[in-house]
């Protein structure tokens, strides 16, 4: 009997922990959807990124702002925590695509080109 | 030895991913992009009492389901070189296979480099454990992990409770005598080099510090203290390290006088 009660147990608690878990989740998706979906200008652009704390991360966002369209190249400081991206092309991405990317990395877009004028958000 | 030998080569061989201050002996609460999948190996070699020796390679892949959803799946091989009736003779045998699937609930990304991480996991033992290397039963766990980072310092603690159904006979690892086992790990790493990050990829250093504890509640315990070098490359990562037993009660399974592990992991 004392396995069932605990599995028991343990499934009420993942299923008290489900709601705070999507709530908590929530919070990327909800940064990502508050960007624009306007395709950005071909050029250079500056990503403020937050949570690259290893080499390693460098790699994984490098790869996830690589595989969209449109991004040319994507050199990291890990210093500033800033991505510059290079676009071009008509299929450039946008805002957003670029916020999801950066979160399907593991890690948080804060600002676009904040040092611009119109940088997002 | 020449089998021996080759097992830990092999072990060296194969690909695996590396992961941030993620200390070697321990989960994280890390996890993979969806879509990515990472195969990962281990290699290591338990000095027992009695000049016995087992050598164990673990083949891990793990596969991101969605942006805050894994699976993996886990299979330890082993060589025992043990005293009858435990495989003696350079005898290779399987583990339990075990395969979970691990849920981020927490991610705060606090600035450039410093975050907290938390994540929540469950899966089963598979009794795939052949004669002499583990009980052969199906054991389903659950367990949660944090990994905080600020600045040099990272820090890991993870639980895991594993019900355990089945036992052995000839109890090779705690909770082989069919007590349910509490895991508790805490980890430290410490970047050493470089000191700040800059605009150039450069490889960090980090000293690793672990406590990897088991317990039952028949009280069965083993405490290791597992010190460690990490090298972390954008590609490529090293680690090396040792495990000491700080604490050993229980059963009539060998106990550990040392571990000693290595791997190489490359990133693609």
């Amino acid at each position: 009997m004392r396995h069932p009660i605990l599995i028991g147990a343990c499934l009420c608690a993942a299923h008290l922990l489900a709601p705070s878990c999507t709530s908590t989740a929530s919070t990327p998706t909800a940064v990502t959807m508050s960007y624009s979906a306007e395709p950005l200008a071909a050029g250079e652009h500056e990503l403020e990124v937050h949570g690259m704390s290893c080499p390693k991360c460098v790699s994984n966002v490098d790869l996830q702002l690589k595989r969209l369209p449109g991004v040319d190249a994507a050199v990291v400081d890990m210093k500033r925590g800033v991505v510059t991206i290079t676009l071009s092309g008509n299929a450039r991405p946008s805002a957003r695509d670029l916020a999801t990317a950066v979160s399907d990395a593991g890690f948080t877009l804060r600002a676009i080109d904040r040092g611009a004028q119109g940088g997002t958000p | 030895m020449i089998r021996a030998a080759l097992f830990a080569t092999a072990a060296l061989a194969l690909p695996t991913h590396a992961a941030a201050q993620e200390t070697p002996n321990m989960p994280a609460a890390t996890s993979p992009s969806p879509g990515v999948w990472i195969p990962r190996m281990q290699a290591r070699a338990y000095l027992l009492e009695n000049d016995q020796t087992l050598l164990e390679q673990d083949l891990r892949i793990e596969h991101g389901l969605a942006r805050d959803l894994s699976m993996w799946a886990e299979l330890p091989l082993y060589e025992g070189f043990l005293d009858a009736p435990r495989p003696s003779d350079g005898e290779f045998g399987l583990g339990a296979l075990e395969a979970g699937i691990e849920l981020r609930v927490l991610q705060h990304d606090l600035d450039a480099i410093d975050t907290v991480r938390g994540a929540v996991f469950a899966g089963a033992a598979l009794p795939t454990a052949t004669d002499g290397f583990g009980r052969q039963s199906l054991d389903p766990f659950v367990g949660a992990a944090i990994t905080a980072i600020f600045g040099r310092h990272g820090v890991n603690a993870a639980a895991r409770y594993t019900f355990v159904t089945g036992d052995t006979d000839l109890p090779l690892f705690i909770g082989d005598d069919g007590e349910d086992v509490i895991g508790a790990d805490l980890g430290y790493a410490f970047r050493l080099a470089p000191a700040a990050y800059g605009e150039e990829r450069v490889a960090a250093w980090y000293l690793t510090l672990e406590l990897n504890g088991a317990f039952t509640a028949e009280g069965d315990r083993e405490v290791l203290f597992a010190p460690g070098l990490l090298v972390e490359a954008p590609t490529y990562a090293v680690e090396l390290g040792v495990q000491l037993p700080i604490a050993q009660e229980g059963s009539d399974r060998p106990e550990i006088d040392l571990g000693i592990f290595a791997g190489l992991r490359l990133l693609y």
